[in-house]
């Protein structure tokens, strides 16, 4: 084999040598890439599974609205009337009045 | 001696224009004297008549005055009755829907851990419940009580100054009368009669001024009524938070 076929094929194995690890490399990182992702979505789900809902949290948000209406409902049974109460009660105090007003003594 | 001639004419004329306004105003003062002066003598000749009058005036007004009291008082009792019904119904209504729940809760119960957890959380919510509807009825049961004795007393107080403001006007009129048989001619029977009757007349309005601040009174009832309420409801919540706390923890 002559000097400049050996060196040929020198420069073949360097180029193939490059041309193996930038595929090595750019595979390494795609594979990186999709397993931080994967890590990632994995924690996440994880974290979510601690805070998630129970199997009733369903049936206890609705038993809180029908006790937050009840709830509701029990004050404001009687303090809309507040003003109507006050209203009646002082509602003979004219008619009491007005009894001062039986007569005009500078009419006599 | 024309000049002197026309000056005279003149003043003849003005004497001649000014003397029917002159005797107008001379008849308006007679006729004005005369009508005070025969009020006074008349006082005494109309006073039953204007006894009658005064009395039955204060009666008409004092019955107008009891029939406003009545209707006071059933108006707040119709309006409490009513809001009674409409709570009941409610609380029925959310008792259904909470009832409800607790069905869907129970299904989804499987083991015998979870259905007495479930089955502790219905009993301690219904227990919550009742214990607040209880507080919360005998909140309004204090108001209304409250209320009732406020509204009476301050009838009672009502009715003794217009009992007082009779008493003072049936004894005007009877001083009144005493001088006219004594003394029918006397001016003073009218300036005792008409000073007596608006003495009456100030005291009475003086007393109800000073008596006039029932609507705030119930305003401050009410606001210890809701207070209560709300600690009731604090006292609730907490109850409730915490059963749904011990109830998740089996899930």
């Amino acid at each position: 084999m002559s000097r400049l076929q050996r060196g040929f094929v020198a420069i073949e194995a360097v180029i193939i040598l490059i041309v193996v690890a930038g595929i090595g490399g750019a595979g390494y990182e795609v594979y990186h890439n999709h397993h931080k992702t994967t890590v990632a979505s994995q924690t996440s789900q994880s974290t979510a599974g601690k805070t998630a809902s129970t199997p009733i949290d369903s049936n206890l948000q609705s038993i809180d609205s029908i006790l937050s209406q009840q709830t509701s409902g029990e004050t404001s049974a009687y303090a809309q009337n507040t003003n109507a109460d006050a209203s009646t009660a002082q509602s003979a105090n004219s008619a009491a009045s007005n009894v001062g007003g039986a007569y005009n003594e500078a009419d006599f | 001696m024309k000049l002197i001639s026309n000056k005279l004419a003149a003043a003849l004329a003005a004497v001649s224009i000014s003397s029917p306004v002159f005797a107008l105003g001379a008849s308006v003062t007679s006729a004005l004297s005369t009508t005070a002066s025969s009020r006074e003598t008349s006082f005494c000749t109309e006073l039953p008549t204007t006894i009658n009058t005064v009395n039955s005036n204060i009666s008409k007004l004092t019955g107008k005055l009891n029939t406003a009291q009545a209707t006071r008082l059933s108006n707040l009792n119709s309006r409490w009755t009513k809001a009674d019904q409409t709570l009941a119904a409610d609380r029925s209504q959310w008792a259904a829907d909470r009832q409800a729940q607790f069905t869907k809760l129970e299904a989804k119960a499987t083991t015998d851990s979870q259905k007495a957890a479930v089955s502790t959380f219905e009993s301690t919510i219904t227990s919550a419940i009742n214990t607040r509807e209880l507080a919360n009825d005998a909140a309004r049961a204090t108001y209304r009580t409250a209320v009732t004795n406020l509204v009476s007393t301050k009838q009672s107080g009502t009715n003794g100054q217009v009992a007082a403001f009779t008493s003072s006007v049936n004894s005007a009129e009877s001083t009144a009368t005493a001088g006219c048989q004594a003394n029918p001619s006397s001016a003073a029977n009218r300036t005792t009669f008409q000073t007596a009757l608006r003495t009456a007349r100030t005291t009475y309005i003086s007393y109800r001024n000073s008596d006039n601040n029932i609507a705030s009174q119930v305003k401050a009832l009410a606001q210890t009524r809701d207070t209560a309420i709300q600690t009731n409801d604090s006292t609730f919540k907490a109850a409730a938070a915490a059963a749904e706390t011990t109830l998740k923890a089996a899930f």
